[in-house]
Parts: structure tokens; sequence; C-alpha cells
């Protein structure tokens, strides 16, 4: 397992390395970010300098020599926009968004299994017929609506949570609850197939047969058959979430990385936007290796 | 082995617990309590209009300061962007200098109808038309303890034109010398006489304290700054708060009027109404057109409009893609601007929260002509000038608009095109996404038509003229006159060197009477000779709720909320 592990982040060096190289180019797709930066009674002189001064008129290969050398040493570069180091940028920003993605994988999973199991415990029942319309709900309603549905009624119609941004855990439950929608729908059609299908494996008929109780069938029998799509998705989902929702993060004036990214866009602050793209590469590739590994946990009969 | 596997299975429930439990730990922001000595509410000082007419303002006395009530409360300001940083010299966004403001002064107090008072200077005396005298406080400190000086004023000067990262370093860069008199008297000597430059030095001029500034250099300065205001700063929480606490020693009583102001970035404007209604902020800036109504039936809350300093217009780029086409055709610029009808579109589709403008010279700034009509709706005539120019039946031409830049430019710009088709011209309408827009329009690559705005720091035109009018050299035949050399803008797309005489016989005067006479005659001529279809200019509008007391708001992004008051 070991060499399986050493193995799988040799490729991530690989990933990470075309990442740089395709975000770096990329940005430079944008446009100048000198026009963006300077304010606008600027002049065309006064542009042209800040153009030189950070660097942006010497050649493209130069620039990315310059850049490739400084990952190789750790250093994801200056954001020009805040004028500080990228990386520190991101840290602070890291936590609010961790919060945010456990509690929404949180929510998503613990609404999703038992939704999952109850409708494929009974198809075609009325039982199945909700939570199929709730994981239908969750998939298609725009999270952005969903957002602003949820601080309309809750905060100021009800006024029991605070509308937005990061005061106290009583904020978190609307944001998490809005993040958490997509991979509840997605996680509990996962859910309701799996089970669906391992329920009619012989197995199952077998445990029956040993005149175990349904309880006992469904935990130790089929839901541990039916969990490596299930724990499959939930790692891609908090990966989606760990990289930042900007919707939800602008909705909620949530601090996150989300917002970051996209403000760095948006000023074409291009050191900032290759540091998200890379630290959201690191940490994907990382989540993607766990969820692997916890295969074997799950399933003796996945071997690495 | 199956137990072990519900072992692995427990343990990372449990860590998603965990996870869970560190996210909820996160607490709400602390804030101080207020250990402000008691104040005397002061009257609002005097306002000077003219530069050299101040009177000095008296300074306070312990026993003044002793009657007065300590500054109570938090105001909570919503804000609809983030700020790159805390040093105005560094600030690429307005907000930037809205925030630095209640922490940092100038020598002059900027009324929001552009007026000044004195602040960090007693008095100023203008010698000639390229000096001005100050006269400084002498009992002034930074909230660090240093005294604030003849030396501060010159290391500040110095600070600000040479900051590494200064992207508003030019607002220094005009200065020839700062000449210490004395401790606390300063010669400011400018290279051309400049009519902005008082209203400069109070919009821009901000005071560093020399030893704190330059041993923690501009990084350090820009995370954790130090001025002479009402405020002192307390914190930043990157895309959350930034927080003020009142200054105890401030000299002037009364000031601050809150003990406690936090400003908190809300991008999303439904989220920031609604943080507005829920009393999470009393102040929120910025809010679009189309949540006014809604806000107006909350008793609660207040709306307050003002006129904002943007002028809006549709641009003839005739140094690239216009030159060759019908609008170099005076006449057909002229119809251009008779076809549009500017009232229906500020009813129809901005609620009439818009002033039509009679020329690129907004309503709020120094020159207007308000004795000018702009130029009226008449499709009619319109069409009579065009057969006039020889386009009977009309021609095909491009136009562009920045989608999502400004209020509602989708509509606005479909509706401009319409009235364009509607006396014959067929128009090729392009939104793009404006940060592209802009690349291009600095390129002078766009359409030979497109819709933009240019808005002003100042309540002066002079900065905006230069900015949408003074063409860069490589783009023009020949040069530009020796005055303005290099102080083309790269949003310029028209060369008229009339009006460019005009601009340098009003750019470089301090005589307000003489550029008054001639604005007017610019504007005059910039019906005659348009530049643009010239449009409107729109409402600002921002939330306040009823606890706020003593709140003003400017036309321009700047607020100073020194003598602003929260009731419980």
């Amino acid at each position: 397992m070991q060499r399986y592990i050493v193995i799988r982040l040799l490729q991530g060096i690989f990933v990470f390395w075309g990442i740089a190289v395709i975000v770096f180019f990329m940005v430079r797709l944008t446009g100048d970010p000198a026009v963006i930066m300077m304010p606008q009674d600027a002049t065309a002189e006064q542009v042209a300098e800040f153009r030189e001064r950070m660097g942006f008129d010497r050649p493209l290969w130069v620039q990315f020599v310059d850049y490739a050398g400084g990952l190789l040493k750790g250093d994801f570069g200056r954001s020009l926009h805040w004028n500080l180091p990228a990386l520190e940028l991101i840290l602070q920003r890291l936590r609010p968004t961790l919060e945010l993605a456990a509690a929404g994988i949180v929510i998503a999973v613990t609404l999703a299994v038992p939704l999952g199991i109850i409708s494929a415990s009974k198809p075609g029942s009325i039982w199945d017929g909700i939570a199929q319309a709730v994981a239908l709900l969750g998939q298609s309603l725009p999270t952005y609506w969903i957002g602003l549905v949820l601080i309309l009624v809750l905060a100021v119609q009800l006024e029991l949570l605070p509308a937005t941004g990061r005061v106290g855990w009583r904020s978190l439950i609307m944001p998490a609850m809005t993040i958490s929608m997509g991979a509840m729908g997605r996680l509990t059609r996962l859910t309701r197939s799996a089970m669906l299908e391992v329920l009619q494996q012989d197995y199952i008929r077998t445990a029956y047969g040993k005149g175990l109780r349904q309880r006992t069938v469904y935990v130790r029998h089929a839901l541990r058959n039916a969990a490596i799509p299930v724990l499959t998705y939930t790692g891609v989902a908090f990966g989606y979430m760990l990289g930042g929702s900007v919707l939800i993060e602008t909705v909620f004036a949530w601090p996150g990385v989300g917002r970051l990214a996209y403000q760095a866009i948006s000023v074409r602050d291009f050191p900032l936007v290759q540091a998200v793209a890379l630290f959201m590469s690191v940490v994907i590739v990382i989540l993607n290796l766990v969820v692997d590994l916890a295969y074997g946990f799950i399933n003796p009969e996945v071997r690495y | 082995m199956r137990q072990y596997n519900v072992h692995m299975l427990s343990l990372l429930v449990g860590l998603l617990v965990m996870l869970l439990l560190a996210a909820c730990a996160g607490g709400a922001p602390a804030v101080a309590p207020a250990t402000s000595p008691p104040a005397e509410v002061e009257e609002p000082q005097e306002m000077a209009t003219e530069p050299p007419a101040v009177e000095p303002t008296a300074a306070p006395t312990e026993e003044m300061a002793m009657e007065g009530e300590a500054p109570e409360g938090t105001l909570t300001v919503g804000l609809p962007g983030e700020v790159n940083s805390l040093d105005p010299v560094e600030g690429s966004v307005e907000y930037v200098i809205t925030i630095a403001r209640q922490y940092t002064q100038t020598p002059m107090y900027l009324h929001p109808d552009g007026s000044l008072s004195p602040q960090l200077a007693e008095s100023w005396e203008v010698e000639d038309d390229t000096t001005v005298l100050f006269h400084l406080r002498d009992d002034v400190t930074f909230t660090n303890g240093e005294p604030f000086n003849a030396d501060a004023f010159e290391f500040s000067w110095h600070w600000s034109e040479d900051h590494p990262n200064g992207r508003n370093s030019r607002y220094y860069a005009a200065i020839e010398d700062i000449e210490k008199i004395d401790d606390y008297t300063v010669r400011v000597t400018v290279e051309a006489p400049d009519p902005v430059l008082l209203e400069a030095i109070a919009a821009w001029w901000f005071m560093y304290p020399p030893e704190y500034t330059a041993e923690v250099g501009p990084e350090g300065f820009s995370q954790h700054p130090i001025g002479t205001g009402p405020f002192i700063f307390e914190e930043w929480v990157k895309g959350d708060h930034i927080t003020f606490q009142a200054n105890p020693d401030y000299y002037e009583p009364g000031r601050p009027g809150v003990a406690t102001l936090i400003y908190r970035p809300i991008p999303e404007d439904a989220s920031r109404v609604a943080a507005l209604q829920t009393g999470q902020i009393d102040i929120a800036r910025n809010l679009p057109v189309e949540m006014v109504p809604q806000l107006e039936d909350d008793p609660e809350i207040e709306v307050y409009r003002e006129l904002s300093t943007r002028t809006y217009y549709i641009m003839f780029n005739n140094l690239t893609t216009g030159a060759g086409t019908p609008l170099e055709d005076k006449l057909v610029r002229q119809a251009l601007n008779s076809a549009v009808d500017r009232e229906t579109i500020i009813d129809a589709i901005l609620d009439g929260n818009a002033e039509i403008n009679n020329s690129f010279i907004g309503q709020t700034q120094f020159g207007h002509d308000p004795d000018l009509e702009a130029i009226p709706y008449d499709p009619d005539k319109a069409r009579d000038l065009l057969a006039e120019a020889g386009y009977a039946d009309g021609f095909e031409i491009g136009m562009a608009c920045p989608s999502g830049a400004y209020t509602k430019v989708r509509e606005i710009c479909q509706a401009i095109a319409g009235y364009l088709e509607e006396v014959g011209l067929t128009v090729e309408l392009e939104m793009m996404e404006s940060t592209k827009f802009w690349d291009l329009e600095a390129t002078k690559d766009l359409p030979p038509l497109y819709f933009d705005g240019y808005g002003s720091r100042f309540l002066d035109p002079n900065t905006q003229i230069r900015g949408a009018f003074i063409p860069e050299e490589e783009y023009i035949e020949g040069s530009l006159p020796d005055e303005i050399v290099g102080a083309g803008s790269q949003w310029a797309s028209w060369h008229d060197p009339h009006l460019i005489d005009l601009y340098i016989d009003q750019a470089f005067t301090l005589d307000q009477e003489h550029r008054r006479d001639v604005l007017h005659e610019m504007a005059r001529y910039m019906q005659e000779e348009p530049g643009a279809i010239w449009l409107w200019q729109v409402h600002n509008f921002e939330g306040v709720r009823d606890r706020v007391g003593n709140y003003t708001m400017y036309p321009n992004d700047a607020q100073i909320l020194w003598d602003v008051t929260v009731a419980e």
C-alpha cells in the first residue's frame, strides 16, 4: 500500500505541474491587468509604468521561468491586487471554506443516506416518491436562489438567523444548508440505486435466510456494499465545496476561498489566480487519494 | 476484519463530526468596550468656500473635553466590495479611500458640496498661481504618539509619491517642492497652476506618521495603518470585516460619534439589503435602483439619494474604427444626439432615477451651465440632418456595451440602438464582458459607437475631460500642445484640437470665473461638435437605518463618519 501511495503522490506532482503550466498561460490570455488595476483617471504613461514595474512587459517565457523557479522554491507568488504573498491570502480564507464544506458535507450525507435507504427499501411507495422529489429539488434548484430565499424567510421574515457574514455558528447554518443541497440530491439518488442493486444479490437472501433482522441486513450487508459509489461521490462533492462556492460565498458574504478566487479573476490578479488553482489542485489530489484508500477499509476485496 | 471495518467507519464519521465542531467554534468578532473620555458635541464647522478666507478652529481644552459625552454604540457599514489595502495610496478601489478617511486625515476637510474647511491645517494661503502656504495645527499627534508637524507633512508627500505600489501617486506627482518654513508651516510649490489642487489635497493628501511608516514599510502599513483621525484601526479580517475604535485622545471634541465602527463587505445586493433590513448593518452603500421601492416602504430605513459624478454617453470611436465612417460628419453626430429619447429611457428603464446632461460636463460638477438646454429628442430633425449629410437611407454601424458594468446596461443599450434604427441606421449591437470591453476600449478596438461612463473623485470636471477627450499621442497625427504632453488618456478615442485648446485654457489657471466661462463655452461646443451622444447622470442610493444620526451622503464615493451617531 505504501508503494501505491508513493506512486499516487508522484502522479499528483505531474498533475500539479500540468495545472501550473496551463493556468499560467490561460490567465494571460484574459488580457492586460494594468488596464483594470490602475484607476480610471491614470494617464497612459502611468499605466505603462505600472505594467513595467509589475514585469508584464517582459517576454512570456521569461515570466514563466521566473514563476516556475519560484514554485520550485515553494513560492506561490505575490498578489498584485493585495500586494501580499498569495499563499498567505489563501490560508486566511481557508478556515471559513473548511467550515462551510465540512458542515455542508455532513448535512448532505446525514440527509441523503437515510433518504436513499428508505427510498430503496420500498421502491414505488409514497416514501420513495417523497425522497426522490426531495433529491430532485436539491439537485435542480439553483443554489443562488435557495440562498436568497433562505435569507428572506429565516433572516428577514422570521428573524431566526443572521442574514449574512460569519458571526458565530448560527451564521453557518444557512450557507451550509445551501451548499449541501446539490450533493444531497445526488447522494440520495446514488444511495438508492446502489442499495436497490445490492438488495437483489444472493448474499442478501442468504442473510435473510439466516434469520437476521432487516436492520442488520441493511446496515451490515447491504449498506457496506453500496457505500463505494456513495463514498466516491462524497469525496468529489467535498472537493467541490473546498474549492469554494463563489455564488454561496457571495450571497452570504462568507469570507472563503471562492470569493477570493473570483475577485482575483475579476481584477486579473494573475499570481493569485495561479496560486488558488494550484492550491486547490493539491487539495483535490490528496482528497482523491484519501477516498481511494478508504475503499480498502470498506471493501476488503479492494487491494492496492 | 468486520470489526475493524466498523471501527474505520465510525472513525470516518467521527472525523466529520470533529470537522463540523471545529467549524462551529469560529466566534463572533470581539468588540472592545469604548474607553473614550467624555467629549462635547461640537457644532458643524463653518464651511470655507474660498480657500484663503479661513478661520482657525479653536483647539479643544481639557475643560471642554470634560463636559461632553463619550462616543457610544457600534456603527456597521455594508460595502459592495472588498478593499485591497488600508493605505489610501495603494487603493485600487474607491472603498479604500472611503475606509481610510475614518482613521487618517488631510490638511482640509472636504464637504459634500466640494467646499473646504480647516482640518490638519489651521489655515492656508494661496500665495500665487503655483504656491500654497499651509499653517498646520500644533496640537495634533498620531495615534501612536508621534507628533504631526511639517516634517510629517513632507514625509507623507515623499511616501505617497515614491510608494512602490502606489496607484494614486499621481495626485502628488505634480508637486515640485515642499518647503518647511518652521515646524508648523510649509510651502507647497506645484509645477503648473492646478485649479483642482486644493480639492485634491483635501481629498488625497493623507498624513503618515514618519517613524512608524518607515519602520513597518509599505506592506506593514497597508495591513495596520495609523493616522491622526477620530478612529483607530483595530482589526482587518479579509473578506469579513474591518474594525475601528474611537480615538480617546482625539483633538476635536465631540468626535467621533460612535465607539466602534465596522465595515463589512457584502457583495450581493439582495443580501446587503437583507442585512440592512435585519439590522446587521446600519448603512448599506450602493443600493441597486430596483431595490429602492422595497426599502422606501420600510419604516425603519431611510433611503438617501445623490446624483453621481459619473456621466454617461455613447462615445464615437473616431480615432480608429469610427474613422472613415459617416460619424466623421458633425451633422451625423448631431443627428444621433437628436435621435435618442433620453427621457423615455430614464423613465422606463431607470425608474426616473437619472438626470439628462446637456454635454459631458455633469450637473454635479463645477462649470456646469444650467441655462444650456440638453439636445432635445427630435427624430424628424435627426432624419433631416442625416439627409442633409447625404445619409437619407441611413447606414450600418457597430456599437458595443460593457455587460453588467453599470445599472441596466443591456436594456439601455438595446433601447438606444432601437432609437438609432428608428431614424434609419442599422445598428449591430454587441454586449461584451466588461473587462474585455475595457481592454478593447484602452486599445481603441471597440466598434465606432460604445456606451460608457466617466466619474470623478472631484466635483470639478477637469480630470474627466482630460480622461475622456485628451487622446494618447500615438493615435493622433502630430503632437499634443506642450502643456499636456504625456497627459493623454487611454480612454480617449476622440481628437478635436479646438476642444483641447478649450481644455488647456481652463486647466492651468486658478481664475474660477474664467474657468466657468470656458467650461460653459465648451458645453455649447460639445453640442455643436459632439464627441459622443450625451446621455445622463444617475442617482446613487444608500440605505440608512433610523437609529443612525448626523449622516451625510456624498455625491462621489467619499464618506466621512466622524460625526455619525447611533441610538440604541
